[in-house]
């Protein structure tokens, strides 16, 4: 949680209220569904990818110059990104020819904001109040309670609107995980002066160990009893949660870190797919590619090095869920859109995006919503020619029917998230009463 | 329809300016009857009640007129898809959404009458055909609801924030405020002067704390939490790629070791660690220089001066109190003290000219929030505006909208929707024209008008005002740089900037989140929100407590001790406890944050002595590839570390691709953590501490190892004493000797002793202590020590036990 907002205080009221004086030991039943928010940080190049629009941006330098790029992966148009410069750099073909018929993509999202903070709110709460949770952390407060993980944060945007305590795996840090997997075992010693400095196979008798723990927890319980101030309450729910679970991580698979920023950053996702498995995660959100993402002069051969990042951790979690039998679903976003006119080169903030559904094959299974479809869409031609002055508006659609309509609604982060609460079949949950997601319109539903 | 409610059950009444509006016709002024009131209903203090907008639209509206309405009006209904879709009440967010929906509606006119009237009254074609007249009761709800949410009604607490709140007394603030600002518990002295003379000693007593070395490593951590400039500290930074180092270099202007590569770990004896150090504290460092030599703190801005230790200063071939670049370092005392350097030629002047502004002139400011071709420094305006001035430029963003943005008509200068903000960002990011190349520069040093940069600026040093609002201190022609002072355009708006009462406000914001353990509340927007009044009210005393310290603060002269008296002493920082729960509007006050993995391990050092690091943490490592910390004996603690546990414990790095925030809520990491701490910490400490002359004992000064408890309390009277006085020593609490607590505690001590002794009789449990638990190695060097091994009564062991549990109590890594 980046802060501690006031939203958040509101939702530990209800936190409290909800949990009592007892701490949820035992993982509340869900939906056996795993839910990775994957955040493109800067602001995606959607006519780069996934709403193909010819015409603006065309030169010899730029990542689409020619109506030969456009292709079609199971129903669902994209653009064989890459740079005339260096053709090797060509993310997007590979991954939608993977992976296109899971897809779900939905164009002419109106993030109404080309600023970063206000875009990443938004299309990762549904919300741009600050202080409202992330969907991944929705989740993870109504179905993941009494799980030691229940959000697993991997250097993203991790705000937590009190529901939950997000566990931030700083891959810099995780290897020290091993040693809280025993934490009555003593840290590694040094050999120095000819002797070890640690001989010990235990810090405490496991029976000294379990008195400490369990008159640790009374005093806890206590004080809550007589603690009556707010800040004191959720401070003491969220500890005794946080101290009933974690002897939990001693099943925790832990990652090997290296060097490789990217490696890493995979290494971490397929930790937190097992710890789903285990039981012992319920939602993740992972940031993903770097600054060049934010294109501002910089060339498009660059940012779609960047979206490959992007895409190859998007690749990894799906395959890694494959193989894992998780049913995983990645809601794959980025700040905003990029404008369609060229700066000195790349391109600058747009309120217009989009975002990207991707199920594994255990999800589809599920029939949770349909795939290789897309929703939603912008004015121009993907083949151009498009004017600047009229290319990439958002078009309005029928929120049920998804059909063009000139009466529909233009999408907004709001309403997909909000319909992904109805997957996630928490739309009804009282712990997100503080967290409405209200649209001015009939409700969207992803078919 | 049920309308009857306990009035004296709901705390709330009209608040204010946002009351209702006159002739309400509810309640006792309204004509409804007294007791046939809507729950959720509040009670004014005269008795009369206040129905807010939200009670009024699910007790009234909604049972009487919308419910009726949305039978057809709703998805699958036969006025699916008009322009009024309400949702059944079933599902908790409907009342936010139906509101919303009703309000949309509002919007819908003929004749300048509302449709939601006329359709259902059949004053116009209604397909549901008229529902009621036009004069009716419920034609009258209605209207009385859009004159409603037009205007909506709030409810504000019956109970002020400041009533029912029980504040710490003198000595518990004494030993809150200690742990927080001076890292440690209040030596029993001082405790005695606050209980002798009350609330007021404190300012004597915490004024001498904040000269203590902690409190100025609190300072800077206050103020990196801000700014992020620590992400550049080696200890949080990630590769050399993007570093300060290899970033800050240029031209031949700097010294680098004799031409070593960005491979700082590897140069000898850390002196790499030691020059990253110093070039990524240089700007929290403007702060405690005023602390220390008691200057306004207008200074974080005003300096005339870069401030450089002997590492940094040789980097950049300057003397170092007159100690030339090049003197060995273990020739230069006290290295790592950062001086003031007036002159710092290649870096911050050029061709006779120069510009030197605290902060701002300073490359670990500049490179944490870098620019590029196209940014033109707004990036650096943002955080100005934001860290220095009180104003989040994002927050005053309108929603765009892009179908009326002309992208070729250099919409940031000329489109309605975006010269709101570039009005006034794109001065200030004018006024950074000298640090780069128009916006561009993968290394930052001065570069005044007349520079051969590298990319054109061809209006004097910057882009034309053709292209961007000109540089100035504001928006506007009166606040234009003018020419004359362009080649010192950081000094003109550091010098203007720290003037303004958003600088006081911005600093007070700062200290005061920091004492209080949490960010800022948020003030809440959307009246159906449950618990929105008493959110409300909470913010609004924030608000104003805010606006009395920055008042307090300027008063001082900018003071920045004066200000953290004040915070120390306000009811938010001292709230101990309420007289009732779920008082909503008391959100913010009191303690219950995680504590700063910083501020734990200060506790830690102080309380019990211990460094919670790795085994030899004072070995040099002076060739070859470094570990961080082993140069300066301070960072090597696991809860410091990156590498080990600080931000899995929640704490933050700071570093572009890291955590920026600090997470103020326990994990179960940060449990994990907490619980092998107080395993490994208590094993560590309490076998050393009664190896330790009793004078210098921290834990044990009553007792010794060979005092086996008797199970009968009052007969063990140094016993108890000693665990009454561990609760105050490591949890901060004041506790009698017949309390539970203490004697729970007792109980524990009695019952491991014996049955540990008793398995060590019986051969199951060594009589001997292993390391690292025995006395007989400094865990630092691996030097034999004289200390305990034997523990054949058990004493030691079960004394390790109360100690964890003390550690595990919340109120060890709990704000108080």
């Amino acid at each position: 949680m980046n802060r501690r907002s006031f939203l958040s205080g509101l939702s530990v009221t209800l936190w409290s209220a909800m949990a009592g004086n007892r701490v949820m030991a035992q993982a509340t039943k869900a939906r056996p569904v795993f839910w990775v928010q994957l955040h493109a940080g800067g602001g995606w190049d959607q006519m780069l990818f996934c709403d193909p629009k010819l015409g603006p941006r065309v030169s010899a330098d730029g990542g689409f110059h020619s109506a030969s790029q456009l292709q079609v992966a199971s129903g669902i148009p994209y653009v064989d990104a890459y740079s005339m410069g260096n053709p090797a750099i060509r993310p997007v073909g590979p991954f939608f020819t993977q992976f296109a018929d899971r897809l779900t993509v939905i164009n002419g999202i109106d993030v109404g904001s080309n600023n970063h903070d206000v875009g990443v709110r938004y299309s990762m709460c549904g919300s741009a109040l600050e202080g409202f949770p992330i969907f991944a952390a929705q989740v993870a407060g109504v179905l993941g309670r009494g799980r030691v993980m229940p959000l697993v944060d991997i250097s993203g945007y991790d705000e937590a609107g009190g529901l939950t305590s997000p566990v931030r795996l700083d891959y810099r840090g995780v290897p020290g995980i091993v040693a809280l997997q025993d934490v009555a075992k003593p840290s590694s010693g040094a050999y120095l002066h000819n002797q070890s400095t640690v001989t010990a196979q235990r810090l405490m008798t496991t029976q000294t160990h379990a008195k400490v723990r369990a008159l640790a927890m009374a005093r806890a319980e206590r004080l809550q009893r007589t603690q009556r101030l707010p800040g004191w309450q959720s401070g003491l729910t969220a500890w005794r949660e946080a101290m009933t679970v974690s002897p939990e991580l001693s099943r925790l698979p832990v990652a090997d870190i290296g060097s490789d920023q990217l490696a890493n950053t995979k290494a971490l996702a397929t930790m937190g797919m097992r710890g789903f498995k285990e039981g012992l995660a319920m939602s993740m959100t992972i940031s993903a590619g770097g600054p060049n993402l934010d294109s501002h002069g910089i060339a498009d051969v660059d940012h779609l090095a960047e979206l490959a990042q992007v895409f190859e951790v998007a690749r990894h979690v799906l395959l890694t869920a494959d193989a894992e039998l998780v049913p995983t679903v990645l809601v794959m976003t980025s700040d905003f859109g990029r404008t369609p006119v060229r700066e000195t080169s790349g391109s600058g903030h747009w309120p217009i995006g989009s975002m990207m559904l991707a199920q594994s094959q255990a999800a589809l299974a599920l029939n949770l919503f349909p795939a290789a479809k897309v929703i939603g869409g912008t004015t121009g031609d993907p083949m151009g020619p498009n004017p600047l002055n009229t290319v990439l508006q958002a078009r309005k659609i029928d929120p049920a029917t998804h059909a063009f309509s000139d009466t529909g609604v233009k999408l907004t982060p709001t309403h997909v998230l909000r319909a992904l609460r109805q997957v996630a079949g928490i739309q009804d949950a009282p712990e997100l009463r503080a967290f409405p997601l209200a649209i001015d319109s009939a409700p969207f539903t992803l078919g | 329809m049920r309308w009857l409610f306990a009035l004296s059950l709901l705390g709330l009444a009209c608040a204010g300016d946002k009351g209702r509006p006159e002739g309400g016709g509810r309640g006792p002024d309204g004509g409804a009857p007294e007791t046939d009131l809507p729950d959720g209903a509040a009670g004014l203090p005269d008795g009369k009640l206040c129905v807010g907008t939200d009670v009024y639209f699910r007790e009234v509206a909604w049972p009487q007129v919308l419910s009726q309405c949305q039978v057809c009006h709703t998805t699958g209904g036969v006025a699916d898809g008009t322009r009024l879709q309400l949702r059944p009440l079933a599902s908790p967010s409907a009342l936010a959404q139906n509101m919303l929906a009703v309000r949309s509606a509002m919007q819908l006119e003929a004749g300048g009458e509302k449709l939601l009237l006329l359709k259902p009254t059949g004053q116009v074609t209604h397909r549901g055909g008229t529902l009621f007249a036009p004069d009716s009761e419920r034609a009258e709800v209605l209207r009385r609801l859009i004159t409603e949410l037009e205007a909506p009604v709030t409810c504000a607490p019956v109970r002020p924030v400041t009533e029912g709140v029980l504040l710490l007394d003198e000595v518990d603030t004494l030993i809150k405020a200690s742990f927080q600002l001076a890292g440690r518990p209040p030596t029993p002295d001082e405790i005695a002067q606050v209980q002798t003379n009350g609330i007021a000693a404190l300012d004597e007593v915490l004024t001498l704390q904040m000269r203590e070395p902690a409190f100025f490593e609190r300072v800077r951590e206050i103020f990196g939490d801000v700014l992020l400039t620590d992400g550049f500290r080696a200890n949080n930074t990630d590769t050399n790629e993007g570093n300060i180092l290899s970033s800050v270099l240029h031209a031949s202007s700097v010294d680098r070791f004799g031409g070593e590569d960005y491979d700082w770990r590897s140069w000898p004896r850390g002196e790499g660690i030691h020059l990253v150090e110093a070039l990524a504290r240089e700007p929290v460092e403007f702060f405690v220089q005023a602390v220390k030599n008691d200057r306004p703190l207008s200074e974080v801005l005003t300096a005339r001066h870069r401030l450089l230790t002997a590492y940094s200063a040789r980097f950049y071939g300057v003397t170092y109190r007159g100690v030339a670049p090049g003197t060995p370092f273990e020739n230069i005392p006290n290295a790592d003290d950062y001086e003031v350097t007036s002159s710092v030629p290649g870096i911050n002047e050029a061709n006779g000219t120069g510009e030197y502004a605290g902060v701002l002139t300073t490359p670990a400011w500049l490179l944490r929030y870098p620019s590029s071709p196209t940014n033109f420094n707004r990036k650096r305006a943002r955080f100005t505006l934001k860290f220095f001035m009180d104003f989040d430029i994002m927050k005053a963003a309108p929603r765009i909208d892009a179908a009326a943005v002309d992208l070729e008509d250099t919409p940031t200068l000329k489109n309605a929707q975006c010269i709101g903000c570039h009005t006034l960002l794109d001065p200030l990011a004018g006024m950074y024209l000298n640090e780069d190349e128009c916006g561009y520069e993968g290394s930052v040093f001065y570069q005044p008008p007349g520079s051969p940069k590298y990319a054109p600026c061809p209006d004097r040093g910057w882009t034309p005002s053709t292209a961007m609002f000109p540089p100035g201190i504001g928006a506007g022609a009166a606040n234009a740089l003018s020419d004359v002072d362009r080649p010192r355009a950081l000094e003109v708006l550091g010098a203007h900037a720290a003037t303004q009462r958003g600088f006081a406000r911005s600093m007070v914001v700062g200290v005061a989140t920091s004492l209080w353990g949490r960010a800022l509340l948020v003030p809440p927007t959307d009246t159906t929100l449950p618990d929105y009044v008493g959110l409300d009210a909470a913010s609004a005393a924030e608000a104003t407590e805010l606006e009395r310290l920055t008042d307090t603060f300027i008063a001082s002269g900018l003071r920045l001790p004066v200000l953290v008296l004040e915070v120390v002493k306000s009811q938010v920082f001292r709230a101990g406890n309420a007289d009732m729960i779920d008082r909503v509007e008391l959100t913010g006050l009191g303690g219950g944050s995680l504590v700063t993995p910083e501020l734990l391990d200060r506790k830690l050092r102080s309380a019990l002595g211990l460094v919670w690091s790795g085994h030899g943490w004072a070995s040099s490592g002076d060739t070859g590839y470094q570990s961080l910390g082993r140069h300066d004996g301070t960072s090597d603690a696991y809860l410091l570390q990156r590498e080990r546990f600080k931000t899995l414990y929640g704490g933050l790095d700071g570093s572009f691709q890291g955590v920026k925030t600090r997470s103020r809520t326990p994990s179960s990491l940060t449990a994990a953590i907490v619980e092998h701490l107080a395993l490994e910490g208590s094993c560590i400490a309490v076998t050393r501490d009664f190896d330790a002359p009793v004078a210098e004992r921290k834990l044990f000064p009553r007792v010794e190892k060979t005092v086996v408890p008797t199970g009968v309390a009052a007969t063990d009277a140094a016993l108890v004493d000693t665990i009454r006085e561990l609760h105050l020593r490591l949890l901060g609490v004041r506790v009698a000797n017949e309390s539970e607590e203490v004697q729970e505690l007792y109980s524990l001590l009695r019952e491991v002793q014996t049955e540990g002794a008793a398995a060590v009789v019986a051969g199951t449990q060594p009589a001997t202590l292993e390391r690292p638990c025995s006395g007989d190695v400094d865990l630092a060097t691996g030097l034999p020590l004289t200390g305990t091994t034997l523990d054949d009564l058990y004493v030691i062991r079960a004394w390790q036990a109360v100690v964890a549990t003390l550690l595990m109590d919340p109120r060890f890594t709990l704000e108080k």
